[in-house]
Parts: structure tokens; sequence; C-alpha cells
């Protein structure tokens, strides 16, 4: 079977860390590779953890608006968080678009919005940041 | 992007010969090589490079740094000396400054009461300086606690709207946040450094040699300072002896609610520059690979403080 993304950039991980970086020599080199690494290392925990992550808060984000603006545009087509084979792709184009709907309210008229309400998009926001945190760390550790 | 920073290429602009060019790993906003000239009579002088990066992160450029270095150095502060600036993006790919090299370290070196009492009279000192008399180039000066606040909100929500990859729900709340909670009064308008931290001294035997980085510095709010200094001073020594030192030396009032403010101001400042960092990575002028490490996992982090912090209050 053809290796998957994951695979390749598991390979490509392993050999920079034990193929090229014990050949370096001067500190910049050396730095730059183990940014490289852990970014590679980065892009197979998005592979492994975003859909999950995307597919649970797709579906508190499109309650959380159309409690809001039934009318809202980004709310109009099919959702793809219950669909097993949709793509990364379509889950963040999705997820990007209610967070745009989401954003554009908020710099619409922020003083209107009840405090309550603000106080439910504030604990959203901070749910998920939460959930996405483990995606995330092994780079600000870096 | 480094390549063409070697002593023969150093040689050539300075005129003079130029060894042991070494680049100083880490830095996120611009770059930064050690060099020595060594001249005709043999003597030798040791020098730092700092240069911007193509679309970096910060949005700065050490051509303003110069300026305020030269100020606050000749006000007296502990800076290293600026001796030259080329703003000629031609000459060496981005433009430059050169400083004298100072010893030292990050480190209170076992002086820790010692160390953060002298940093209490250099803010005091920075904290004093009129603004008017500096000549440091900051433009306009804000009269009030409003248009400090004003200032940086304006700046970098515009940086925020042209460097943006991605919708950004906490930026644009934050953004409300800041605009809905300004600081209703400052204790004096000052020259303020921005980053002020161990991170950011060269300290030799109990002595801080220099404060260095001065790309974020501009007239505002002390208590910009002092509240992000805190942390860092409270692992040298209690808050309240520092700002006694402070005020002796006639360190205007702080404000610690101001503090708070500043407090969330920096995080989305910082989560902007990371976002322009981003944007230059992967527009490909940026070819630092930090700016899409920085750029992905502090943006993130910062978006989660920043919600954190401001959660709940309109």
């Amino acid at each position: 079977m053809r290796p998957t993304n994951r695979e390749l950039l598991r390979g490509i991980v392993h050999t920079l860390n034990t193929v090229v970086l014990p050949d370096l020599r001067s500190p910049w080199p050396q730095m730059v590779t183990v940014m490289t690494s852990r970014l590679l290392e980065h892009l197979i925990a998005r592979d492994e953890g975003l859909p999950a992550t995307l597919r649970a808060r797709i579906p508190e984000l499109r309650a959380l608006l159309a409690g809001i603006d039934p009318t809202l545009p980004a709310l109009a087509g099919p959702t793809h968080a219950g669909d097993a084979d949709a793509s990364v792709e379509a889950l963040v184009r999705e997820d990007d678009a209610l967070h745009a709907a989401l954003e554009h309210l908020l710099v619409g008229a922020p003083a209107a919005i009840e405090p309550a309400l603000l106080a439910r998009i504030d604990a959203l926001l901070a749910d998920e940041a939460r959930a996405e945190a483990p995606i995330y760390e092994r780079l600000v550790k870096a | 992007m480094s390549a063409d920073v070697t002593a023969s290429r150093l040689g050539e602009i300075l005129k003079t010969k130029v060894e042991n060019v070494f680049r100083i790993p880490g830095g996120f906003s611009k770059e930064t090589f050690l060099f020595d000239t060594v001249h005709a009579d043999g003597s030798r002088e040791a020098l730092v490079l700092r240069r911007d990066l193509p679309a970096g992160p910060s949005q700065t450029t050490v051509v303003d740094e110069f300026k305020v270095l030269r100020a606050v150095h000749r006000a007296g502060l502990p800076v290293p000396e600026p001796v030259f600036v080329e703003p000629d993006a031609a000459v060496l790919g981005q433009p430059f400054l050169l400083m004298r090299r100072i010893e030292g370290s990050a480190d209170a070196g076992g002086k820790p009461r010692e160390v953060a009492l002298e940093l209490a009279r250099i803010l005091a000192r920075l904290h004093t300086l009129d603004p008017e008399k500096l000549d440091a180039g900051f433009g306009a000066i804000p009269r009030d606690a409003a248009e400090c606040a004003d200032f940086l909100i304006d700046h970098w929500h515009a940086i925020w709207l042209r460097k943006r990859l991605e919708p950004a729900p906490v930026l644009a709340r934050a953004f409300g946040w800041l605009r809905a909670s300004r600081p209703a009064a400052v204790s004096r308008v000052s020259v303020v450094h921005t980053d002020v931290g161990m991170h950011n001294l060269l300290v030799h035997d109990g002595k801080i040699r220099a404060l260095l980085d001065w790309e974020f510095a501009r007239v505002g709010d002390p208590a910009d300072d002092l509240g992000y200094a805190r942390p860092h001073v409270e692992k040298l020594l209690g808050w309240d002896e520092f700002l006694a030192e402070y005020y002796a030396r006639g360190g205007p009032v702080y404000l610690e609610e101001n503090a708070r403010w500043y407090e969330v101001w920096r995080s989305v400042r910082n989560a902007v520059a990371c976002t322009a960092g981003l944007a230059g990575f992967v527009s490909g002028e940026n070819l630092q690979v930090n700016q899409a490490l920085v750029g992905i996992g502090l943006y993130r982090q910062l978006c989660a403080e920043i919600i954190e912090r401001i959660g709940g209050k309109p």
C-alpha cells in the first residue's frame, strides 16, 4: 500500500533527527533543523487531532450562531461535522466560515451584544482553545 | 538569507578587517550577529549587527530603533552604544544597525537584590525623561491615557487587518475589549521600553551593563513597563521594595489597573506579531522557520490567554 502523508512525515522527522542533526556543527543550522522537525511533528499531530476537534466544535459553533441569527449565510450549507468521510480541508473551510461569521458579529456591533451572550461566546472560544491545545503545544515547547 | 553576512562582506562595507562573525541563534523579530573589527594599528572592536527581517513579525525597523538607542544612550541610560545604521536594504539585504558589544549575561549573578534595585533606578530614569526633548524620532506625543491606548490599538489593529491569514474572533473580541476598557488616566506620559525583563538585561558582576532590544520603545504609559517587568522583578526582590526604590528616584505612580490593561494589550500585540511573521513565512518573503512555529503555536497560546483574561468582561 502507498504510504500515507503521516508515515512519510514521520520518516522525514526521523531522518532529520538521527542523520542530519548529529552532523551539524554550528548552532544556527542546528536550531533551524530542530524547528523544522518540530514543525513536521506538528503537521502529524494536526493530521491526527484536527478532524476530531473540528467535528466536535462545529456543531457547537453552529448552535451558538443559529441562536443569534439563523439566517446567517455561514449556516446555509450542509455541515460536514457528521460526515465521517469529510476531508480535513472541508472541515477547516466550514470552521473558518463559522468563525468569520462570529468575528463579523463581534466587530459589527460589540456593544449591542447582550452580556449573557458575550459570556457564552467567550466560554465557547475558551473551550475551543483548550480542546485544540494538544495539537499546538509541541510547537510552543520548541 | 544569512549567508551574505560574512567577514568579507562586512569588511567591504566597513572598510576594515572583520573576523569572528557569529550568528546568534534564536531571536524572533530581528537577526543578530556578533563580529570583531581589526584596525590597521591592531586594535579591535567587538560589535553587534542587528538586521531587519523581510516581512518580519514586529513590523518595526532598526532605522527607528537606532534613533531611540542614540537618544537614550545620550541620556545616560545603560544601553549599547549605537555606532552606525544602514537604511538601504541593498547594502546587506535588509536595513541594519551596528552597536558596541557589551559583556554580560541575562542572569543576576548571585546579586538579585542589587540587580532589581538598579533596574528600578533605570526605569525611574527612563520614565522621567522628557519625550519632547529626547530627539528619538517618536513622532506625535500622546497627551493622555486615551491617546496612549488609541495609538497602540489603531496601529496593531491595522497590522492585523493587513496580515491576517484566518478568521480570529478572539482578536476581534480583544480589540473591542481594549477599546471599551482603555485606562482612564496615566500617571505621566513617559518613554517606555515595553519589553523589560531579565531576557533583555546584560548583567556583569551584579551590575546591569545594558538594557537591550528597544524596537518597541515609544511614548506611553509607564504601567506598561512596570506591569511587564513585575514578574521578572518578583523573582529577585519584593515588589514593594522595588517600587519604593523606583519612587525614591522620581518614578511616576504605578497604576495597577493600567498594567492589567497593558497585559492584555501585550498579548494582543504579540498575537498580531505572530500572525505577521507567519504571513511572511507563508508568502516566502521571510524564510525563518521559527516564524511558522511561533506564528502557529504561540499564536494559539496567546489567543487562549487573551480569552481567559477578558472572558465574561464587556
